[in-house]
């Protein structure tokens, strides 16, 4: 009679617990999601809701597009005000998944009659979407060992600087949703291979299409799911569960990816997706090999094995050349190979290199973006060789793809960045685990009292329970040992929420477009000047002006200015891009008919020589050089340009031909007027300004920014009475042209 | 409208009174001045006056801030004519002027001399015949006219092809310094056939520069027929050159340029954008202004360009009878390249003597869109026979399937127990 009624007691005990675990999950994850979207709204208070940095500006006039003249437009649409004259097929070049997103939320906020601008959806949706990064994060690490541990791995990817410096307020750029998407599709894809349901399989290959319309990184996961299969089938893991798991995504994500414009044959034509492609094929020979085992005695299979393999290797090799040689499979990008030879951007394609985030990490910047759980990747990786499950197998693979590439390119660290917060999580929960975990074990005074006491301590533990997956025979038992890793854990877990916010905070929200920096009275100063020069250009130039400039600034001057452009950040054209190159490196009088082919109206460029801002095109100007070098070698040298010392020179010892570049004249034209005489002094480079000031004779200053720092100059038109225009810019100064003797008869052409 | 003209002198203008009646005999508002009167002015309030000036210098160091060569230049760029006439004694400022033209005048007090071809007594007044062939300039009558009176400086030409020499030295023709040289020049600013007497400046926006180095063959001596000096040749190419100068004649006019496509109608043509591919159809209007009156302009070699940095087309377009009385159609068809991107159709036509004409006009052209593309095409038979195929088969299984009956399940039969 009393063991039933202690079994009952327990029983409505466990059913108690049940119950409130669920509510305090949802309402955890609900200021996991709050902590995210608040993390990253710093530049939305500091400045406003504006678009940031130079991709985002293109996504949104893409987006205006859309919601102004709906979905078809959009798709076919045609720019030609970029890349004049070229234009650009904007519809079909670009990844539509987050313009369609911002859409529909903008249709449905207007179905709700909730009158938002369509910028202020754009801005906010980065955020709004790392709360639902932090949901899916959740799901896919709870699979590995516990609710708790996917509980610990969504708040670190809620606020982690690897994931905010992609996703803050006005980062409309694709990573924003995409790293959502890239979650949510490997908790799908974990879900599918544990459960074998088509279903599950089907529901990956759907939201994998959803990563393919929203970003040029789902290569990634195109490569990632088919390496955890063939990582499977090595370990001698074929079940029909991953067969139809895989299957069933292969067949409905790639069929549904081949319908973006953008991507359109690539599945079947290019190597990025031929792993994928070779898994699946395969997946049918496991298949067909289990099956006919089943039929065939053992003999007659070995024999039958053998002729198979050696046709299948063979006709493998025929098909792969054939298809190779004659083109129909492409070869790989220059992007891909620079992935793997991170020489060779450098020495082929300097476009890709001028980029800066396609430069190597340093170890400081790792740190940097994911603080501690830097050194919990490898303690999580390791626990995860302990279970080795199949789900386990799938993060061992991430970190180990994730980490190389990411030591290629820098951009990657936000790939590498959901891997590393759910190795520590499953290290922190693990370590929280032994060391809260299990009750103090007491010998037994008495039946009746010890089981009063008993019951009285679980009620006492049943909270911290709640975070373990289970008591154990075994671990700490000393309090003090408790309390001490207990709490050094949590001041590690503060310190990361500490720094997280003021990565966030100093390091990522700015907009770039807006500059501020810190007066002396330490007060804050807004620097304006781009939007200032953009505004100039909105006003005071017709609607169908060509602005020039380097292609860091296209997408800007598009988006705010509405102006018609040469080369922007698209960088799909790199003769185009040349083009540009040269025409700033080159004397005037061989610039201008390159300005004048081109119909170029106004030249924008950016001088920080006046601010100290050190990301101005004096100082990308070496990349234009190299870029049109590649073109041109015969015309523009590299070498040229420094002096013989080997010095980057812009003052009086810079070179001739440095001196005659249009980039030069017009950075240090006028330059001087800011400073008492002789005083001039670049502080951007750190050099005196040049002691005569360049003079322009094919084009004129037409506005200046009030902390000097966007210039723009008029091109001028040809003269109508057939002058050349630097002896026109000298008559109006008032030179004359000096000619008091006849000139010698060889010296004048003959005219009949 | 009365073309107003503006003639101002440095000296008493009273000697070419033969000239100015002339000029008001073809309609045109003459207005005479002093270059130091305080009313001579070229702009009012930022505009110009006057259609055309005269300019005439005999003896006058300086021309004033009114009359500089940066006045006159602004005075051309900003859709006047001006007609320069100097002579041995010109000012420094009318040699920089013509410097700016790229016509080189020589230095002040040379003349132009020649031995063998001259007036009778006089080596300084010379008969020339060296007269431009240009029919838009220089009429077949003043051709047949005879030799032409000349006395004053002369100047070479640089390389500028906007130049026009209208009248040439004789091969024994040379310039020679009165000042700084004694018997005889041994190295002249220009002699023979690259002695230029008169010149004219065409301006690629339609403006019009005459220079001449005499002032004496404008003058009533030679041109008023009263006058025992009387030329008849020097009258007739005065009133050529002042024709052609204040743009009565060679003046080209091109009007209602329209582009679409063939199967457009006539409004909505000239759109910002168009399909690759497209068969498309370019028109134009040009008229010819001869003594005031718009004519057709008949030509086999104006030729069109469809530009996208280079040129795509390069076609002649081909003179369409019309109606119009005024001016002649011409047309060209041609299929749009198959190339997306701003392409500019331009009519680039530079003729000596006439003004150029320089039209353009960018439109769109773009890709086709997700439903132009052409459907339903042949080869694609063997994918869509594949597909319904699989569609009929998963059919055809799913109803064997259900309509079979299931076999009897195989029962193990039981071990019998000893």
């Amino acid at each position: 009679m009393a063991n039933s009624a202690t079994i009952t007691s327990k029983k409505g005990v466990k059913s108690h617990q049940k119950d409130w675990k669920i509510p305090l999950k949802v309402l955890i994850l609900i200021c996991i999601a709050v902590a995210s979207v608040s993390s990253r709204l710093f530049s939305v208070i500091r400045y406003e809701s504006i678009i940031h940095e130079f991709d985002p500006w293109f996504n949104f006039r893409a987006s205006k597009i859309l919601v102004e003249q709906g979905f078809y437009n959009f798709l076919n649409w045609f720019d030609e005000r970029s890349w004049y004259p070229l234009g650009r097929v904007a519809g079909g070049t670009l990844y539509p998944g987050l313009m369609v997103t911002s859409g529909i939320i903008f249709k449905v906020l207007h179905l709700l009659r909730i009158n938002v601008n369509i910028r202020d959806v754009c801005v906010l949706l980065a955020p709004a979407f790392s709360g639902i990064t932090a949901i899916a994060t959740y799901y896919l690490a709870r699979e590995l060992k516990s609710d708790a541990c996917g509980l610990l791995a969504a708040a670190f990817m809620g606020i982690a600087p690897g994931y905010t410096s992609r996703s803050v307020a006005g980062s409309y750029d694709n990573e924003a949703i995409a790293i959502t998407l890239l979650m949510s599709t490997f908790a799908l894809w974990i879900k599918a291979v544990k459960s074998g349901s088509s279903f599950w399989g089907a529901c990956t290959g759907l939201l994998y299409f959803y990563m393919v319309t929203a970003w040029g990184g789902y290569v990634f996961i195109t490569n990632m799911i088919p390496l955890h299969v063939f990582v499977l089938l090595l370990m001698g893991r074929y079940t029909s569960k991953l067969y139809i798991a895989y299957t069933t995504y292969y067949v409905i994500g790639t069929l549904a990816s081949m319908q973006v414009p953008f991507v359109g044959f690539q599945p079947v034509s290019t190597s990025e997706h031929m792993s994928a492609l070779g898994v699946f094929g395969l997946l049918q020979l496991f298949a067909f090999y289990n099956y006919v085992k089943g039929l065939v005695s053992s003999k007659q299979f070995q024999i039958l094995i053998r002729f198979a393999l050696v046709c299948l290797v063979g006709l493998a090799t025929v098909v792969l050349f054939a298809l190779s040689s004659t083109g129909v499979i492409a070869p790989w990008t220059g992007r891909f190979y620079s992935l793997w030879d991170t020489n060779y951007a450098k020495i082929h394609i300097p476009i890709i290199a001028s980029v800066s985030e396609h430069q190597p990490p340093t170890w400081s910047s790792l740190f940097f973006d994911l603080q501690f759980l830097i050194w919990l990747l490898p303690v999580g990786v390791y626990l995860c060789f302990k279970e080795l499950r199949n789900e386990h197998v799938f993060i061992i693979i991430y970190s180990v793809l994730g980490t190389y590439f990411c030591g290629v390119m820098v951009r990657l660290v936000l790939t590498l960045t959901p891997c590393v917060c759910i190795a520590a999580a499953v290290a922190i929960s693990t370590l929280l685990d032994t060391y809260m975990g299990p009750e103090v074990e007491e010998d037994k005074v008495s039946e009746e009292a010890a089981s009063a006491k008993s019951k009285n301590k679980k009620g006492i533990f049943s909270i911290l329970s709640f975070f373990t997956s289970g008591s154990k025979n075994i671990g700490i038992y000393s309090l003090l040992s408790r309390v001490l890793v207990i709490s050094s854990t949590a001041y590690f877990l503060i310190m990361f929420v500490y720094h997280s916010s003021w990565v966030t905070s100093n390091a990522y929200s700015s907009p770039t477009v807006v500059l501020s920096t810190v007066l002396n009275d330490g007060s804050l100063m807004y620097i304006d000047d781009f939007r200032e020069a953009y505004d100039w250009l909105r006003r005071n130039t017709p609607y169908d002006t060509k602005v020039m400039s380097w292609w860091d600034y296209g997408y800007q001057i598009a988006g705010m200015a509405d102006r018609i452009t040469l080369v922007d950040n698209n960088t799909w054209n790199n003769t185009h891009i040349a083009t540009v190159g040269k025409a700033m490196s080159s004397p005037e009088e061989k610039a201008y008919p390159i300005l004048r082919k081109h119909d170029v109206d106004y030249i924008l460029i950016i001088y920080g020589g006046t601010l100290g801002y050190s990301s101005d095109d004096m100082n990308k100007f070496l990349w234009m050089i190299r870029i049109s070098q590649g073109l041109w070698p015969d015309e523009i040298v590299e070498r040229n340009f420094f002096t013989p010392n080997g010095e980057y020179r812009t003052d009086d010892a810079a070179t001739p031909t440095m001196r005659e570049s249009l980039l030069y004249k017009m950075s240090y034209h006028g330059a001087w007027k800011l400073f008492p005489p002789n005083q001039g002094y670049d502080r951007a480079r750190n050099q005196k300004l040049p002691s005569k000031d360049p003079q322009l004779f094919t084009i004129e200053e037409a506005f200046t920014t009030v902390h000097h720092l966007v210039r723009l100059y008029k091109v001028k038109k040809p003269d109508t009475l057939g002058r050349d225009l630097k002896q026109v810019t000298l008559f109006e100064e008032g030179k004359r042209k000096k000619l008091r003797r006849p000139a010698k008869t060889n010296e004048i052409p003959l005219r009949v | 409208a009365r073309q107003t003209v503006l003639a101002v002198a440095d000296h008493d203008i009273g000697g070419y009174s033969t000239f100015l009646q002339s000029l008001t005999d073809r309609d045109f508002d003459v207005k005479t001045s002093y270059i130091k009167d305080e009313s001579a002015k070229l702009f009012e309030y930022g505009e110009r006056l006057y259609d055309n000036l005269i300019l005439l210098s005999s003896q006058s160091k300086s021309l004033g801030p009114v009359f500089s060569p940066k006045s006159l230049l602004e005075f051309v760029q900003s859709g006047g004519n001006l007609f320069v006439v100097a002579g041995s004694q010109l000012p420094e400022g009318i040699r920089e002027l013509g410097r700016q033209l790229d016509m080189f005048l020589a230095e002040r007090q040379s003349v132009v001399v020649d031995h063998f071809n001259h007036a009778e007594g006089s080596d300084d007044i010379i008969l020339l015949d060296g007269i431009s062939e240009n029919p838009y300039i220089i009429s077949d009558e003043t051709r047949a006219a005879g030799p032409i009176l000349y006395k004053g400086i002369g100047h070479y030409l640089g390389p500028n092809p906007q130049t026009q020499p209208i009248l040439r030295g004789n091969p024994t023709s040379y310039i020679y310094n009165t000042k700084t040289e004694a018997e005889v020049s041994k190295n002249p600013w220009a002699a023979g056939t690259q002695l230029f007497l008169v010149s004219v400046l065409q301006s690629s926006t339609g403006e019009r520069v005459g220079l001449s180095g005499s002032i004496d063959m404008l003058k009533d001596e030679y041109l008023s027929p009263q006058s025992p000096s009387f030329s008849k040749s020097n009258f007739l190419f005065a009133r050529d050159l002042t024709n052609w100068v204040f743009q009565r004649k060679g003046v080209l006019q091109a009007t209602n340029m329209t582009y679409g496509k063939v199967a457009e109608p006539l409004e909505s043509r000239n759109a910002s954008c168009y399909r690759i591919k497209d068969e498309m159809i370019f028109s134009i209007d040009i008229s010819l202004l001869e003594d005031g009156q718009q004519t057709p302009y008949v030509a086999d070699d104006v030729q069109l360009e469809l530009i996208m940095l280079d040129p795509y087309y390069r076609v002649n377009l081909v003179p369409v009878p019309s109606d119009s009385q005024t001016s002649q159609h011409y047309e060209a068809v041609l299929v749009a390249p198959d190339h997306y991107g701003d392409f500019t159709f331009k009519i680039e036509y530079k003729r000596p003597g006439l003004t150029p004409i320089e039209e353009k006009s960018t439109f769109t052209l773009r890709q086709f869109f997700h439903n132009e593309f052409p459907r339903f095409l042949p080869h694609a038979y063997p994918y869509y026979a594949s597909c319904f195929s699989v569609l009929g088969a998963f059919l055809l299984f799913c109803g064997i399937w259900l309509l079979q009956k299931p076999a009897k399940p195989v029962v193990p039969s039981a071990k019998k127990q000893n």
